[in-house]
């Protein structure tokens, strides 16, 4: 069954609503886009959709009660409530390292879960 | 507050602006450069910004806003520069002398041979747009419920309404969302999202988030937490259309109404400000109506794009440096004008002459299919074609020296229709 | 240290006076209560004083050139004012006389009155009959110093003033005081002179035996006392009623300010400006409003006079924002409307005679009504109090003035006010000092930190808002706000989950991030997006 699906593209500011047609999963027709990067990102969009997921994991001992995490690189879009989920049980200890792998592999997608910035230890507290 | 302190330069705010324009400054062969910063970190805002999408032209890579600022904060950290934290700036004067205050060095007189204004901007609050209704707990700007959920680990509300489509405003739907809390909806008073299409397409279709334009809330339920809030369709005037109000249950209002350049040492310097931007009125070199006084970043006018307060605080950074050893020379005094659908351009005005600028703009409304040209005393010396220019995205253009070498009058830029496609 | 958010002073079980209601009038009297006896309780079903009327007033201190001669308020307010200086003596709280600026508009009569009347009897009319009149009504009411202007003098007082103004009158006499922060010091002044004021204790009853009151019944136990005050604003004949005692309907009406960024309007106007209305003209029961600037310089406009159902309903609503914007529009045409920092709405407490009911009841013995205290309840309140000290005189109370009152009570300090050398001293004291919290209004931790232990303990943000000022800039909290509450938390001693804005019901945040995810996530794992 031949089926439509509309993506807006987000790579300049014409914002071009893009209409792809596709039956069983085989694109056969993308249409509405200005130029050749609407076509490639709304297939992109309708095969395998990535987001980098961020959001923050709690530490213990920190300047700051949580840290910002991301996925080191964008997984599929179906997963990102997941990650942020599994993310929430996760606690560190301080301090942490910029870069540090907080959850390696995540959800089985391959890609390691990191620290965004680092969180020194607590010492006298905030000013 | 024993002897007063004679840096060559004092950067007010380590923001992404701040950050780089102490780089700068002190990159360009300042010795003594102080950055002041009231938070008890760098970083300003950035370090709360945990989703990507920042650094694409200064490191041409997609970073987190936490991720932008350590490759800065890293390299200030290095750099010798001096850095002042959870200290505040209580006066700054026309002759540059600057009172600030911390825990550690009690009040703190400083006269720099520069300084540079970065304190960046701050939210509208509800009482400037005028929300009618109760005054409950619950009622909250997008950025202060940004810094509460990613930096506090708090949750400022279970079920939000969020007015004002711009980026924060998207991105913080997404944020709650992610957090368990639900987001009723975004309500936008504009026919038109204010915020990037790609935080419309990431923060609210991908999660089913309604976007209501030409709505507003117009009314705030719950005395002492916010219980409710009436939200009504806006006619062309943005009123409220009689008979279009629905009452929305929820605990949390998340304002998301407008960034206002942050100015008030500005003003005590008697800092000329820009009655569009908000912001001082500056040159090529970001310096400001007062001598010495340089200012870059959301201060200025608010960006859209990190990068480009980088760019600014750069420029700003380099020309304190230049300020200070000497170098700094005005050949003359030429306004940059809008014109055609520009509603305004940064710098206002060019001084020194002789060198290429970059100017930043917005333009008054969205149009497609345009040229962008910058015209010096009438002739076009810069063009580009742009599919498309919206009001909430800002364009770049430049000027390049040659075209400044000669006796100029006036620079203008103007967005007009693309004549091939037209 | 505290180990409750909340105000509970323990409640003794016998006062030999209690004084219901903690607003400006309630304190007041019972710091003036003081100077004879220490054994005074003031009860409040707040979290804070003042968070009636008192809180959210235009803090003008009235001549009574508004009031209706032969009325209690009209001679309480002139009496009031001239007390005023005295009354705020040693409390350590601002008071300035700006004066107010009369203006006389074209709008100030009805077009019916100037139809018959030449150009030249039309002109005579607005520069000399009005302004004379309004001068002459002054002074039978014993208003002094009042002045009739030229047009060319109003501007010169007011360049902001519409260029239609006709003339003036200058009433030297109208003040200005914030009137929460006298509320505060006045509670403040009472408890320094042994009265104890019990918060978050609300009155549900009294017991009457013999026709005289035995005692109070509230939320939180029973204290037995022979004299009662009822100063309970917007509530005052609900508690009346419930002694008995009562007779008077109080039916609240709200008035909405707008309050201006004084960065940008100090100085838009100097002293009070209003627009004169020929009596009958008015629209509402409002006196008509002002513009004003508040003692720390922010213009004020407003208020207006809405009639409520709901005791409680400090709602602002659209039209009243406009009729503001309307009325103001054409007085001071350019001002800054962009400036607005905020707005609030407070509740007038009139009877529906429209006077004060100062009085013992007839009914009970031992019971005095203090109701109907509306605008100018705050200028009248020296008056107010004085004349109640008259009654408990009648009453056979002994009035015996007490050698060991307090005289002062000594003003928080406001580190912004010092100079740089006071500052560095105080910060090499202690250097809570050097932090500032709130960048607006430049108010630091440590001023926070004394909020919180004052005598009147501020509990909640807006407690520690009204002490400090900390959110009441062009920011309003965005900044300051989680710093406050992280300072309220650690004084108080509880999770900062648990500070509120004002009191019970009021939380700052409803928990933690992750915390939803971890109660949610252990059901279904696998969902999808959506």
């Amino acid at each position: 069954m031949r089926r439509k699906h509309e993506f807006i593209c987000i790579n300049c500011p014409l914002s071009c609503t893009v209409e792809l047609f596709e039956e069983d999963g085989e694109v056969l027709e993308v249409r509405g886009n200005e130029c050749a990067v609407g076509e490639k990102y709304a297939v992109t969009e309708f095969r395998d959709p990535r987001r980098r997921v961020t959001t923050t994991v709690r530490v213990r001992g920190g300047v700051l009660p949580v840290v910002p995490v991301a996925t080191a690189s964008p997984v599929p879009k179906r997963l990102v409530r997941e990650v942020v989920r599994v993310l929430a049980s996760v606690e560190l200890e301080a301090p942490v390292e910029m870069g540090q792998v907080v959850m390696p592999d995540v959800l089985g997608t391959g890609v390691d879960v990191i620290a965004t910035r680092p969180l020194p230890s607590a010492r006298k507290g905030r000013g | 507050m024993s002897r007063t302190w004679k840096p060559d330069v004092v950067v007010i705010g380590a923001g992404p602006a701040g950050l780089g324009a102490a780089l700068a400054a002190r990159e360009a062969g300042l010795r003594e450069v102080v950055l002041v910063e009231r938070d008890f970190e760098l970083g300003g805002i950035l370090p709360q910004c945990i989703h990507d999408g920042f650094g694409s032209i200064v490191f041409e890579q997609v970073l987190t806003g936490p991720e932008y600022a350590q490759r800065f904060i890293e390299r200030v950290e290095r750099s010798g520069i001096e850095v002042l934290l959870d200290t505040m700036v209580l006066e700054l004067r026309p002759d540059r002398r600057v009172v600030a205050v911390n825990s550690r060095d009690g009040v703190l007189e400083m006269e720099p041979g520069a300084v540079v204004l970065a304190m960046g901007c701050r939210e509208r609050t509800r009482h400037q747009v005028l929300i009618p209704g109760f005054r409950p707990a619950g009622v909250i700007c997008a950025g202060a419920a940004q810094r509460e959920i990613n930096i506090e680990g708090l949750m400022p509300g279970h079920r939000v309404v969020i007015l004002g489509s711009g980026d924060i405003g998207l991105i913080m739907a997404r944020r709650f969302t992610l957090e368990g809390a639900e987001v009723e909806g975004v309500y936008e008073i504009m026919d038109y999202p204010g915020g990037l299409t790609r935080n419309l397409v990431q923060c609210l279709h991908d999660f089913q988030i309604p976007l209501h334009l030409s709505h507003t809330v117009t009314f705030i339920h719950g005395r002492k937490r916010v219980e409710a809030v009436t939200v009504a369709r806006v006619d062309g005037n943005r009123k409220p259309v009689p008979g279009t109000e629905r009452l929305v249950e929820c605990d949390t209002l998340v304002l998301s109404v407008g960034l206002i350049p942050e100015n008030e040492l500005s003003k005590k310097a008697g800092v000329a400000l820009h009655p569009v931007t908000g912001g001082p009125v500056v040159d090529e070199l970001m310096e400001t109506s007062v001598e010495g006084i340089f200012a870059c970043g959301n201060v200025v006018s608010v960006f859209d794009l990190v990068d480009y307060v980088t760019f600014t605080a750069q420029v700003a950074g380099r020309g304190a440096a230049e300020f200070v050893g000497g170098r700094r020379r005005h050949r003359g005094e030429v306004p940059v004008k809008p014109g055609r659908n520009v509603r305004f351009v940064v710098p206002q005005r060019l001084r020194c002459l002789d060198r290429e600028v970059e100017l930043y703009f917005r333009v008054e409304r969205p149009e497609k299919s345009v040229q962008v040209r910058v015209l010096v005393d009438g002739k076009p010396v810069s063009s580009k074609k742009a599919r498309m220019v919206r009001p909430p995205e800002m364009v770049r253009a430049s000027i390049p020296a040659e075209a400044l070498s000669g006796q100029v009058r006036e620079v203008v830029v103007e967005v007009v229709p693309d004549e091939k496609e037209a | 240290m505290v180990s409750s958010p909340r105000n509970y002073q323990p409640l003794p079980p016998r006062a030999e006076i209690v004084v219901v209601g903690a607003g400006v009038i309630g304190c007041a009297i019972a710091r003036e209560l003081t100077r004879y006896t220490p054994d005074v309780l003031v009860l409040d079903k707040e979290n804070d004083v003042a968070c009636g009327a008192s809180k959210a007033n235009n803090a003008e201190i009235h001549s009574g050139i508004g009031e209706d001669p032969g009325t209690l308020k009209q001679r309480l307010n002139v009496r009031g004012n001239q007390m005023y200086e005295e009354f705020v003596r040693g409390l350590g709280v601002e008071f300035k006389r700006q004066g107010l600026l009369i203006v006389v508009t074209p709008r100030s009569a009805p077009p019916e009155m100037l139809k018959k009347m030449s150009e030249e009897e039309r002109i005579k009319f607005f520069t000399e009959v009005i302004p004379r009149g309004i001068v002459s009504f002054g002074e039978k009411a014993g208003i002094r110093g009042l002045q009739v202007l030229s047009r060319e003098e109003v501007f010169r007082r007011e360049p902001n003033v519409t260029r239609e103004a006709l003339a003036g009158v200058f009433d030297p006499n109208y003040g200005m005081v914030c009137p929460y922060k006298l509320t505060i010091a006045l509670a403040e002044h009472a408890v320094l002179n042994g009265a104890k004021v019990c918060l978050n204790t609300e009155v549900t009853g009294f017991r009457v035996e013999d026709g005289r009151v035995r005692a109070v019944i509230t939320n939180r136990g029973v204290v037995e006392t022979s004299l009662v005050i009822n100063a309970a604003g917007v509530f005052a004949d609900e508690v009346a009623d419930m002694a008995g005692a009562g007779g008077f309907r109080i039916h609240p009406r709200k008035g909405a300010t707008l309050l201006f960024d004084r960065e940008v309007t100090s100085e838009y106007v100097r002293s009070s400006v209003a627009e004169f209305r020929l009596p009958g003209m008015k629209k509402t029961k409002s006196k008509g409003g002002g513009a004003m600037p508040t003692v720390e310089g922010n213009l004020q406009l407003g208020p207006t006079a809405v009639e409520v159902e709901d005791k409680y309903d400090t709602s602002i609503m659209a039209e009243e924002i406009e009729e503001i914007f309307e009325r103001f529009h054409y007085l001071l045409p350019d001002f800054p409307r962009d400036a607005v920092i905020s707005a609030f709405s407070g509740v007038r407490a009139p009877t529906y005679e429209e006077d004060f009911v100062i009085e013992a009841s007839d009914r009970v013995g031992g019971f005095v009504n203090v109701a109907g205290i509306q605008s100018p309840g705050l200028a009248s309140a020296p008056a107010i109090v004085e004349m109640v000290m008259g009654i408990l005189r009648d009453m056979g109370w002994r009035l015996e003035e007490r050698e060991d009152f307090v005289h002062e009570r000594p003003a928080p300090i406001k580190f912004s006010e010092l100079s740089h050398r006071e500052k560095h001293r105080l910060i090499m004291e202690d250097p809570r000092w050097g932090h500032v919290v709130c960048r607006c209004e430049t108010v630091t931790e440590m001023e926070v930190v004394n909020a919180i232990h004052s005598i009147i303990p501020a509990t909640d943000m807006d407690a520690v808002k009204r002490r400090t000022r900390t959110g009441m800039g062009r920011c309003q909290g965005g900044f300051c706000g989680h710093r406050v509450a992280a300072i309220l938390a650690r004084e108080l001693g509880i999770p900062i989950t648990q500070v509120t804005k004002n009191g019970d019901g009021s939380p700052l945040y409803l928990g933690r991030t992750k915390e939803t995810l971890l109660s949610r996530g252990k059901g279904s794992s696998l969902e999808g997006e959506g």
